[in-house]
């Protein structure tokens, strides 16, 4: 068990491409710590130099105190489980998960015996002298975990090892390799594109995007906190609604202006030097209610209901709050993290399955927003709004 | 024939499947090549095999002798001798020119600057015209030519012979020359095989604490058997049936200890106009191809099954 400290890491290629900026992330000693982002982000290319299969440019890698940035990757005892698990297709089950201790020089007898346990432990020995074509994806996923897990490592690094599995084994492993890592107590560095992987399986998500890293935090941090629009936008599906404001002085109060709509959003000095200013507000569509739902005054919105999509036990219903609100779009993000703008109008509200929505315009509550700087898409302040 | 029947298939109610169609026209476009290569390749090769047992000078009548011919191979250490050189030849040849294609492969397989130019560097001698490039040795290895020359500026006086002139080192020359002509063949085959073995897995292994060596030896050469079974099988045909080279480079001498199956043959047939020995001579020469190159398939595929 080890921990890792990325301090100011980075790759940059021969081309000129920065694959990852200085990257600063302390991995503590037994975590499990998921890298996620969109594809191209880095996140990869971090992985692989912690295992010292790819060179790093900038900045320095530790690993229990030990500057490891021009180690052999053999000499780093870290364990990888790569995407397609890499299994040697010659070798049986026994071999592949024996090869990392026959480079050891492990004795044949203890070699032995240290496969049967963990083939035991991950429910491989009906297929221990089979080779890896004969198996299943998510067997071929066990006898690679086995292969990392036999040699005690000081850590494991894992590259979306989850990706080429059907969905319902997916869930399957995604818990299995959870377990496994608290009961080993490895530090573990996962990295996955799918985020409801990095939610479930990390102790903290560190989440990326073009190479730098834009949030550490646990998975509720990182949810009800998000530091900038585009971490925001990443995390929770579907994503969250990010509208073009107004902050405007009213009496005593604030009140946003969204399009030609206007809502009281309380006080907070946080935004007190954005009035008068271009906002991006955000809202999750589980925090935009029916407004019957959400008793007394508080943050509401008209809308006209457009469609509703059944997922049991909710719904997702496409409100529309008129062409001049101007949408962001929240899938297509500038190269400085910012969304490109959309005029539609157009966002999703999550509710239970059971509500009937009647068609035309409603009013629909507020509970909590998100208010970002729309320069640089920095969160500014979130605002939970009384419902009372 | 075939025109009226795709005609009639098209129109309703007519029994001509199209897939009948489909398989039955390239078959009778085929069969005027099938037939050539069959008079050409297999009746001529059974023929040559009938000659094996007669006595034939090419002008008159062939006798039936039996199995004289046979017997005057193995009994006589001209022929004996050649058939002994031709194995020795292809198993060092074999041995050679795969090893350094191997080594060659694995070389310009990894990251290096001048790779392109480098394989195709070493692939040009396979498009050279053999009995040119033989000649270009011949010079290169004369007793007064830049080889001796090298080696006694160097101050190694000891090892400078008649490398083509000396019979206790002229088939290992005539052996260099051949494996220089051909491992640029076997290594575009053995990387060709290497570019089929994902980077994951040496990537793996290389995690998973292999040395270079290691690696190499457990994962890239195990994966590596389909190519060495082409490689080996078509260098094995290669060496046992080599003749320009060793034509163009010593015509079987000195004292015939270059001689192979495939000169003598020539020899036999051309120069002395012993057709029928010649035939019987072939006949061994394709007895022993088949022999080895089938032994070999069947160890290489069992080799390869294990490993896969």
């Amino acid at each position: 068990m080890v921990q890792i400290n990325f301090k100011d890491v980075a790759k940059r290629y021969a081309d000129g491409t920065d694959a990852v900026r200085s990257l600063n992330i302390d991995v503590r000693d037994g975590e499990f710590l998921v890298m996620v982002g969109p594809s191209g982000c880095g996140k990869t290319t971090a992985l692989r130099m912690v295992a010292g299969l790819e060179s790093i440019t900038g900045g320095e890698l530790v690993a229990g105190n030990r500057v490891i940035n021009n180690l052999a990757p053999r000499d780093r005892n870290f364990a990888m489980v790569f995407q397609n698990y890499a299994l040697y297709p010659h070798m049986t089950i026994f071999e592949n998960i024996a090869f990392p201790l026959e480079c050891e020089g492990v004795a044949k007898a203890e070699i032995k015996k240290r496969v049967e346990h963990v083939v035991g432990m991950l429910d491989l020995e009906p297929h221990l002298y089979r080779k890896p074509k004969s198996l299943s994806g998510g067997q071929r996923q066990r006898v690679a975990m086995g292969r990392a897990v036999i040699r005690r490592p000081h850590a494991f690094l894992m590259d979306e090892p989850l990706s080429n599995l059907d969905a319902k084994l997916r869930v399957q492993m995604r818990s299995e390799i959870t377990q496994l890592q608290h009961d080993l107590g490895t530090t573990t560095l996962y990295v996955t594109h799918d985020q409801v992987e990095a939610m479930t399986m990390g102790d903290r998500i560190a989440v990326m995007n073009k190479g730098v890293l834009q949030q550490v935090g646990t998975p509720l941090e990182i949810y009800e906190r998000p530091l900038n629009m585009f971490v925001a936008a990443f995390v929770g599906s579907p994503s969250i609604n990010l509208l073009s404001a107004r902050l405007e002085r009213t009496g005593d109060g604030v009140i946003c202006v969204v399009g030609e709509q206007r809502f009281g959003i309380g006080a907070t000095p946080e935004l007190e030097a954005w009035i008068d200013r271009g906002i991006v507000f955000g809202v999750r569509p589980e925090d935009v209610s029916l407004r019957s739902d959400a008793a007394g005054k508080g943050a509401t919105l008209k809308a006209e209901f457009v469609l509703s999509e059944m997922v049991p036990p909710e719904q997702l219903v496409h409100l529309d709050l008129g062409a001049d609100v101007v949408v962001a779009a929240t899938e297509e993000f500038d190269g400085d993290g910012t969304p490109r703008n959309l005029q539609n109008g157009k966002i999703i509200a999550r509710i239970p399955s059971e509500y009937a929505i009647s068609p035309g315009t409603g009013e629909w509550a507020i509970r909590k927003g998100h208010f970002f700087d729309p320069a640089n898409g920095a969160l500014i302040a979130s605002v939970r709004f009384d419902l009372n | 024939m075939t025109a009226p029947q795709r005609l009639d298939a098209e129109k309703p109610g007519v029994a001509v499947p199209a897939k009948t169609l489909r398989t039955r026209v390239p078959l009778w476009w085929a069969i005027p090549g099938i037939t050539l290569a069959f008079l050409y390749h297999y009746v001529a090769t059974v023929a040559g095999g009938w000659y094996a047992f007669t006595t034939w000078d090419g002008l008159s009548d062939p006798v039936f002798i039996g199995l004289d011919n046979f017997i005057e191979i193995f009994s006589s250490p001209k022929s004996y001798g050649a058939l002994i050189n031709t194995v020795v030849l292809a198993f060092v040849f074999v041995a050679g020119v795969n090893l350094i294609g191997l080594a060659l492969a694995v070389w310009l397989n990894a990251n290096l600057k001048l790779r392109g130019f480098l394989r195709a560097l070493f692939f040009a001698t396979v498009v050279m015209n053999p009995l040119a490039t033989s000649y270009i040795w011949s010079y290169l290895l004369a007793a007064t030519g830049p080889i001796n020359i090298v080696l006694g500026a160097l101050g190694l006086h000891g090892l400078q012979k008649v490398w083509l002139g000396d019979p206790s080192v002229a088939l290992m020359s005539v052996c260099l020359v051949m494996i220089w002509q051909y491992s640029g063949l076997t290594m575009v085959l053995y990387l060709s095989g290497l570019q089929t073995i994902p980077v994951e897995l040496n990537e793996a292994a290389e995690v998973d604490g292999a040395s270079a060596w290691r690696r190499f030896r457990k994962i890239s050469l195990p994966l590596l058997m389909p190519a060495a079974t082409v490689s080996i099988t078509y260098t094995t045909i290669t060496g046992l049936r080599v003749f320009d080279q060793v034509y163009a480079l010593t015509r079987g001498g000195p004292n015939y200890s270059t001689e192979t199956l495939a000169t003598s043959i020539f020899k036999e047939t051309f120069v002395y106009g012993r057709f029928g020995y010649g035939a019987a001579l072939a006949t061994v020469l394709t007895a022993l191809i088949l022999l080895i190159s089938l032994v070999q398939i069947l160890l290489l595929r069992l080799s390869d099954r294990r490993f896969q």
